[in-house]
């Protein structure tokens, strides 16, 4: 890209106007966002958008041209830009602080205000407007994971130091269920004091916000929070990094006032092992690789509380992938990517799998309920030589 | 441009049971919404709209005080100004009655609004599914029209209509002020976001009742009306049906051709070859 005059200007005028699209200006077309250390992998957007470059890179041009009036707010632009699964492979490669999901967001909520929005993220959005969740199911369908264990309600006056926010997809989804029902065990064999909202709980609106839908996220955060005041609400245990950069990184924005300590399951348990509070008395012998989710890496920096826990489980032994912490392909599930159609050819996702393939290991190693539906959908197309799949949680059940 | 569309709320029927006994809908609990073919009609009038900036779309709904949810709805997509119909001598109105009651208020909303160039309406509603009220309307008001449209695009003076036909499509050319049905549209009707649903909610609906506008009552509601509604009833269901879920499309395919064939429904023939 080469700087005119009017160019420079114009970032000038734009950084004194505190644009969020200062930053565009400043790219040096190095291509660092596309293709990664070590080896070189694409960025979500060029391989989900197959046939057609274009990357982050090429929307810093797309951006530039938005700004100058040169494009229009289209459904054409709404199928480019819901393909990016806001993994922030980009930011985190970029020199020079161009920040490419930024710019997507903010696309995003104009692209949604304008009514144009792929027609299964709209789905969605109706589904969280009716439903109070992502996946179209009823809302007193929330606490079925819960029968036959005992898991304590907020509003049947249980007393409690955590509150457990289980989130869409372990609420709803059966293989994701399946986990929360054993992290619910390790809790009361630990003894330790928790509630759930149940069908009070609605969803942490980290999707509908990345999606750009600002308003329905503020209404679900909103509720939320109700909640969280209405039971005193000091401590909040997150089962999705999803819903943890929710709760953690955006209510406070909502409201200042917003002062609940909020810990991934992860942080939790690795605290846990560090006081001497969780001990383990099985061996797992297992050889396995861990995938960094997106929202618990690179946007929330959690890289060492997942693997201390992995290093604590006796007889368990970890190798990691090449593309590890930082620099870990995505699942292609965040920001709405899972459900956005895929074209011909490799995809995020596959790309990723194949990675964990590589390793030769027995077991993928996760800690986020959309990487489990993610990886277990690549597992349905390889049913030859498919690779176990198995949250964290799973694997401290065995071990306790 | 002035575009009219005239729009219903209705039972969500994804959602609907009959009751067994009396043989009604159980509406109770059930979720309403637009009119699905409304909602393309919304959604094409918005696309004429985005082509051509000054256009004003205005919606009309007759229906109780609770249709105004529906209206707020069309405001949140892109409407500019609603009406909500109601009056005690509207009720219990049959196709006629209601298409006459909505032409009289069409009068009285052309010297509000103006006069409008298009009328759309959703091709039937999902609940009654007479598809009467929109050729009717055109009817009382003197219009032409085209019904079935897949699309509608305007040029100068004209509308270009691509019409559902038996057989595909048909593309027509109408002058406008002209009145359009619309079937079922290859795009969607776009998205209404929470922070314009919130925005439109304070938008006032005003309510139109029979001292509103001139109408003879004795043509409107249960006096005005010819049909008369003997019984409803549901088709029994004589058989499940069969799925055939081979290993591939193409055994699936055989499967339910030879089912065909040995129930004497399919005839063997030279052009089907011998499998």
């Amino acid at each position: 890209m080469n700087l005119t005059n009017n160019d420079i200007k114009d970032m000038t005028q734009s950084i004194k106007d505190g644009d969020i699209y200062n930053t565009v200006y400043n790219c040096r077309c190095c291509g660092s966002c596309v293709s990664t250390w070590p080896s070189g992998h694409r960025c979500s957007l060029s391989t989900l958008a197959q046939g057609v470059q274009i990357n982050c890179r090429g929307l810093n041009g797309v951006i530039k041209n938005i700004k100058e009036g040169k494009i229009d707010f289209s459904s054409e632009l709404a199928d480019y830009v819901f393909r990016c699964v806001s993994c922030h492979v980009c930011v985190e490669n970029c020199s020079e602080f161009v920040n490419p999901v930024d710019y997507i967001h903010d696309i995003r909520m104009q692209l949604v205000e304008r009514g144009l929005v792929p027609d299964s993220i709209m789905e969605v959005f109706k589904s969280i407007d009716q439903n109070g969740n992502v996946w179209g199911e009823k809302e007193d369908k929330r606490v079925d994971w819960t029968t036959g264990l005992n898991v304590p309600l907020a509003n049947e006056g249980a007393e409690f130091d955590y509150l457990l926010f289980v989130g869409d997809s372990s609420a709803y989804v059966p293989r994701n269920q399946k986990t929360a029902q054993l992290f619910v065990q390790i809790l009361n064999k630990l003894g330790i004091r928790f509630a759930i909202l149940g069908n009070e709980e609605r969803s942490s609106g980290n999707e509908a916000l990345k999606m750009g839908e600002a308003g329905l996220f503020e209404d679900l955060a909103t509720t939320n929070m109700e909640s969280f005041a209405k039971y005193k609400v000091k401590k909040i245990i997150a089962l999705s990094p999803h819903g943890y950069d929710a709760l953690k990184n955006e209510y406070p924005k909502l409201d200042q006032n917003f002062d609940i300590e909020v810990l991934h399951y992860t942080e939790f348990l690795a605290k846990l092992i560090e006081e001497g509070v969780l001990t383990f008395t099985k061996a797992v012998n297992e050889t396995v690789t861990y995938h960094d989710p997106c929202y618990l890496g690179r946007h929330n920096q959690i890289y060492d509380q997942p693997r201390a826990i992995l290093a604590a489980i006796p007889g368990l032994n970890l190798v990691e992938m090449d593309h590890n912490k930082a620099y870990s392909i995505c699942c292609g599930g965040g920001g709405g990517g899972i459900w956005m159609q895929r074209g011909e050819g490799v995809v995020v996702e596959q790309l990723r799998y194949k990675e964990a393939l590589e390793t030769g290991v027995e077991t993928l190693v996760i800690a986020c309920p959309i990487c489990m539906q993610m990886f277990e959908g690549e597992n349905e197309n390889n049913k030859t030589n498919p690779i176990e799949i198995k949250d964290i949680i799973e694997l401290v059940f065995e071990a306790l | 441009m002035n575009i009219l569309i005239c729009v219903k709320q209705v039972p969500d029927t994804t959602e609907i049971k009959v009751d067994p006994v009396t043989n009604t809908l159980m509406r109770a609990g059930v979720p309403s919404i637009v009119n699905p073919f409304d909602a393309c009609a919304l959604e094409t009038a918005a696309r004429i709209k985005d082509e051509t900036p000054d256009t004003k779309i205005v919606i009309v709904s007759m229906g109780p005080e609770q249709a105004k949810v529906a209206l707020t709805e069309c405001l949140a997509v892109g409407a500019d100004r609603a009406y909500l119909i109601s009056g005690r001598g509207f009720g219990g109105s049959d196709t006629l009655a209601t298409s006459y009651i909505l032409s009289c208020a069409v009068r009285k909303l052309e010297e509000l609004e103006g006069k409008f160039d298009i009328i759309f309406c959703g091709k039937q509603a999902i609940d009654g599914d007479t598809a009467q009220v929109g050729p009717e309307l055109a009817e009382h008001l003197g219009l032409a029209q085209v019904t079935c449209a897949l699309e509608a695009k305007t040029n100068g003076n004209t509308v270009q209509v691509r019409r559902k036909t038996e057989r595909g499509s048909e593309i027509l050319g109408v002058e406008m002020p002209c009145l359009i049905t619309m079937t079922k549209t290859a795009y969607e009707p776009r998205y209404a976001s929470s922070r314009k649903k919130r925005e439109v909610a304070k938008q006032e609906i005003p309510t139109l009742d029979e001292n509103s506008f001139e109408i003879d009552l004795t043509r409107a509601g249960l006096k005005g009306s010819p049909t008369k509604v003997k019984k409803t009833f549901t088709i029994p269901q004589n058989s499940t049906g069969v799925i055939f879920h081979e290993a591939t499309e193409r055994q699936s395919t055989i499967s339910l051709f030879e089912l065909l064939v040995k129930g004497n429904i399919l005839q063997l023939g030279v052009r089907y070859g011998n499998e």
